[in-house]
């Protein structure tokens, strides 16, 4: 279909059989940057870790073309990479250069080839020099652009990103805004932060309740008050 | 001192935390060795041994408090031994210094012995810490043949050691301010015991995430290290060096009494 | 005040430590195996950063009751052990143990595999095996029993552990006291330490069975109607209980031999005799002690600091392997050369000093990497 990423009818429920998600269905395009709302406990987290294949779910996701099972896992893994809300999950090795090779040595590339990966996304995200550094003497700001670095050296084609300015400051908001706006791949974006939205998206996805509310471009949702009202956004 | 703070030295950029990994440690385990190797009334022998680990502490640009607080923050049992000692060796031993003779009491060389050694034991530790960053001693270990399961464990604590020691910290700086010291024992013993079981749960909380972003990022159960070590001629020239000198300051005494 | 019991290289000989070393890395070898079967591939972390939790856990202290100016915390080998299973907690101790070395230089580098055996391994395995034992049959383990178990593990392991450093310290033949003595202070400081440590444990213990009680192995139902399922250890109740009365007899063996060997009075009156003669003392002791002096002259590297005249695991002909006076003559040579030595040793570190402090002004040493916002 052309689209990079492809979810139809996704529902998940947790073992006590509460619903986090219930048929929930969209697309992004390739190279295309969804932003996705709603209230806290709305889903959005769980439905970033449905894409990744980390909670189980009913219904059909795809990843560029390939749908996400157990069996194919690993190579739906390859093309999409999630950062979490909080850095501290995501950056587990003792060095940042560590953390970005770890998914370049995963994906079978040799030593020596996964660091010059994992070297040229630390330079990408702005981060040149701090290889060597640990991630507990690295800033806020620092550790959400190595973050990012761990998938950007998987060289994949989607982006999920669960709430990545969160806890920064204006400035390093910015710079982190800045860095996304430069990249080509497609994104969908797990935030609380309108002026991100406004600034690197087209379309947003709006869920309440584990369910879709509202699909449109950034003008249409964001622009409508009474719609943001009802779902608690403002 | 905050505990970020415990680790910054090694951080740093000199001659000496350019040296390979590997290297430093087979030299401060030589030099170990050599300093046990001493008998136990040796004291004025042990001197030229203190230039090794204050070369290193101090070209690597480690200040002295630095290097001496875990020192003077004495183990019990040097204590036990250096106060004990006297009391249970008195024979005396003649000893010389320059042109002074006198007779000691071999438990005070003992105890000197002893708290030398310990000394020199120490600064030298401190001086490979302080002067390598853990991952590269890590990864030094990985190529000298350690257990892997055991370095990737040690890189995970590593890791998370600082960020739930601030867990920790937060947690009893809100129950100091909630008038904790004022509490009968019986309620201070129940909340220490509350506050653990919260942060034990929340760390096996965490450590389920972090399996999580493990397995987004491709982890399927073989464990795959870089190569960021690279063994160089002045590597080489730095542990004969440091072979010719432990040799030096250990031969003339091979045979002494 | 908190005290670091670990042990530094001061206290061992080169032997002793290349023997403890070796040991160590087997039984930590063999653990880490074990626990790579026992734990799945996805429990990875939970190790590591278990170790972490400890280490943290050691910050929430309480103060204890009439004792001002001393607190008591958790150490935490035993909770380990209850949580991750003797062979992943041995893996995780050891990782501990590690870190402590190199970030905190607490205990020398080595000493590490002693430190390894009597912080780590054996309190894993005696308290573990302890806990599962006094937890009986495992069905029916009520509350009170499981927090006896634990309080009880914990004593013991920690005690045993210490137990082991006097030994250790005295096949090394580096110290003049006697080894009874240091025993004597060793168990008795550690029976506290193991009992605040216990207290702690089951206080945690308690709280956990609330929270989160499958992480000791239980079923939510089952923590209430006080049952318990086998948790994360598959050990063999004979395997337990076996190698716990191995463990204690060898403990009881050891302690009962070195008991014999030297009552205080016995060295004392040794001593006398060789201040007041400067003779050797021949003949004289128990079997245990001259056996001990035997031994060290068999294996002595250095036996009174001069060559081996026979053969090492060879008595010399007479020798006791115990310090003679020396001459006159020698000691003249010898207050000489210590003279040389410290001026050499001065003027070296001169020399030193000031090269660090030019390499500093030129700026090429950075302390401290700033933070960028």
């Amino acid at each position: 279909m052309g689209d990079i990423l492809d979810i139809t009818d996704l529902s998940v429920s947790y073992g006590d059989g509460t619903e986090a998600l219930h048929g929930v269905t969209l697309n992004v395009g390739a190279g295309e940057r969804v932003a996705l709302v709603g209230p806290n406990g709305a889903g959005k987290t769980t439905l970033l870790l449905a894409i990744m294949g980390g909670v189980k779910f009913s219904g059909r996701v795809a990843v560029d073309g390939m749908e996400m099972s157990s069996r194919t896992a690993h190579e739906v893994r390859s093309r999409c990479g999630m950062t979490f809300q909080n850095p501290d999950d995501q950056l587990f090795m003792p060095t940042l250069l560590e953390d970005a090779a770890f998914g370049p040595l995963n994906q079978g590339y040799p030593p020596a080839e996964a660091e010059a990966r994992a070297a040229s996304a630390i330079e990408a995200v702005g981060l040149a020099g701090l290889e060597h550094r640990s991630a507990h003497h690295a800033s806020e700001g620092q550790k959400r652009s190595a973050s990012l670095a761990t998938i950007l050296s998987m060289n994949v084609k989607l982006l999920l990103l669960d709430e990545p300015g969160g806890g920064l400051d204006f400035r390093s908001r910015r710079r982190l805004t800045e860095l996304l706006a430069g990249r080509t791949e497609a994104m969908l974006m797990a935030t609380h932060d309108m002026d991100m939205v406004h600034t690197l998206c087209t379309r947003v996805v709006m869920l309440d309740g584990g369910r879709v509310a509202a699909v449109g471009t950034v003008e249409e949702i964001l622009g409508d008050a009474g719609l943001l009202g009802r779902h608690g956004l403002a | 001192m905050h505990h970020r703070y415990i680790d910054r030295f090694a951080q740093g950029d000199s001659p000496v935390h350019r040296l390979d990994a590997r290297a430093k440690l087979i030299a401060v385990v030589a030099y170990s060795a050599v300093v046990i190797s001493f008998p136990r009334y040796a004291v004025t022998e042990l001197a030229p041994l203190a230039v090794m680990p204050m070369a290193m502490l101090w070209l690597g640009g480690v200040p002295a408090w630095f290097a001496l607080r875990r020192v003077l923050l004495l183990s019990p049992f040097v204590l036990f031994v250096c106060l004990l000692s006297p009391w249970y060796d008195r024979a005396l031993h003649p000893a010389g210094f320059g042109s002074w003779r006198f007779e000691i009491a071999g438990g005070w060389l003992t105890s000197a012995d002893i708290a030398a050694k310990f000394t020199l034991g120490v600064l030298a530790l401190t001086a490979l810490t302080s002067t390598t960053r853990f991952a590269w001693m890590l990864e030094g270990m990985r190529r000298l043949g350690a257990p892997s399961m055991l370095l990737v464990q040690l890189g995970f604590l590593y890791r998370y050691l600082f960020v739930l020691i601030d867990e920790a910290m937060r947690v009893r700086r809100g129950r100091d301010f909630r008038g904790a010291a004022l509490a009968p024992a019986g309620r201070r013993l129940s909340a220490a015991g509350s506050i653990l079981a919260n942060l034990f749960v929340r760390t096996l909380e965490r450590s389920e995430r972090i399996s999580m972003a493990m397995a987004a990022r491709g982890y399927a159960g073989e464990w795959h290290g870089l190569n960021v070590l690279r063994f160089r001629a002045r590597d080489a020239a730095f542990l004969a060096g440091v072979a010719l000198y432990l040799a030096a300051c250990r031969w003339p005494w091979l045979s002494a009494r | 005040m908190v005290l670091a019991m670990h042990m530094g290289n001061e206290l061992l000989s080169i032997p002793m430590a290349v023997v403890t070393l070796a040991l160590a890395g087997l039984l930590v070898g063999a653990a880490a195996l074990r626990a790579r079967k026992t734990l799945s591939a996805e429990k990875l972390p939970l190790m590591g950063v278990m170790g972490a939790f400890v280490f943290a856990g050691q910050m929430i202290n309480f103060t204890l009751p009439g004792m001002p100016g001393t607190s008591g915390h958790l150490v935490g080998g035993v909770l380990l052990a209850i949580v991750l299973g003797p062979a992943a907690a041995i893996v995780t101790l050891t990782a501990i143990l590690v870190v402590q070395c190199f970030l905190f230089q607490d205990g020398g580098l080595l000493a590490l595999g002693c430190n390894i055996l009597n912080m780590g391994v054996l309190p894993c395995v005696l308290g573990w095996g302890l806990y599962r034992l006094a937890l009986g049959a495992a069905e029916r383990a009520k509350a009170w029993r499981q927090y006896a178990a634990t309080w009880l593990a914990c004593v013991a392991g920690v005690t045993a552990g210490a137990a082991l450093v006097p030994v250790e310290a005295s096949f090394s033949g580096v110290l003049r006291i006697p080894t009874v003595q240091f025993l004597g202070v060793m168990v008795g400081v550690h029976l506290l330490i193991g009992f605040i440590e216990g207290l702690i444990t089951f206080v945690v213990v308690a709280y956990l069975r609330e929270i989160r009680p499958e992480a000791l192995g239980l079923t939510p139902a089952a923590a209430g109607a006080g049952g318990v399922r086998t948790g994360a250890g598959k050990l063999s109740r004979g395997a337990v209980a076996a190698s716990f009365l191995v463990t204690a007899a060898l403990l009881a063996g050891v302690i009962a031999w070195f008991a014999s060997g030297s009552p205080g009075g016995l060295e004392w009156s040794l001593l006398e005799h060789r201040y007041g003669t400067g003779e050797k003392a021949a003949g004289e002791g128990s079997s245990a002690a001259s056996g001990a002096d035997t031994w060290q002259a068999k294996w002595s590297l250095l036996p009174d600091y001069g060559k081996r005249s026979a053969p090492l695991g060879e008595a010399p002909a007479g020798a006791k392997g115990v310090q003679e006076p020396s001459e006159g003559g020698a000691s003249a040579v010898k207050g000489w050369t210590s003279l040389a030595g410290m001026i050499g040793t001065a003027v070296t570190l001169g020399i030193v000093y000031l090269a660090g402090a030019i390499l500093r002004r030129r700026g090429s040493i950075v302390g401290e990497n700033g933070r960028q916002g």
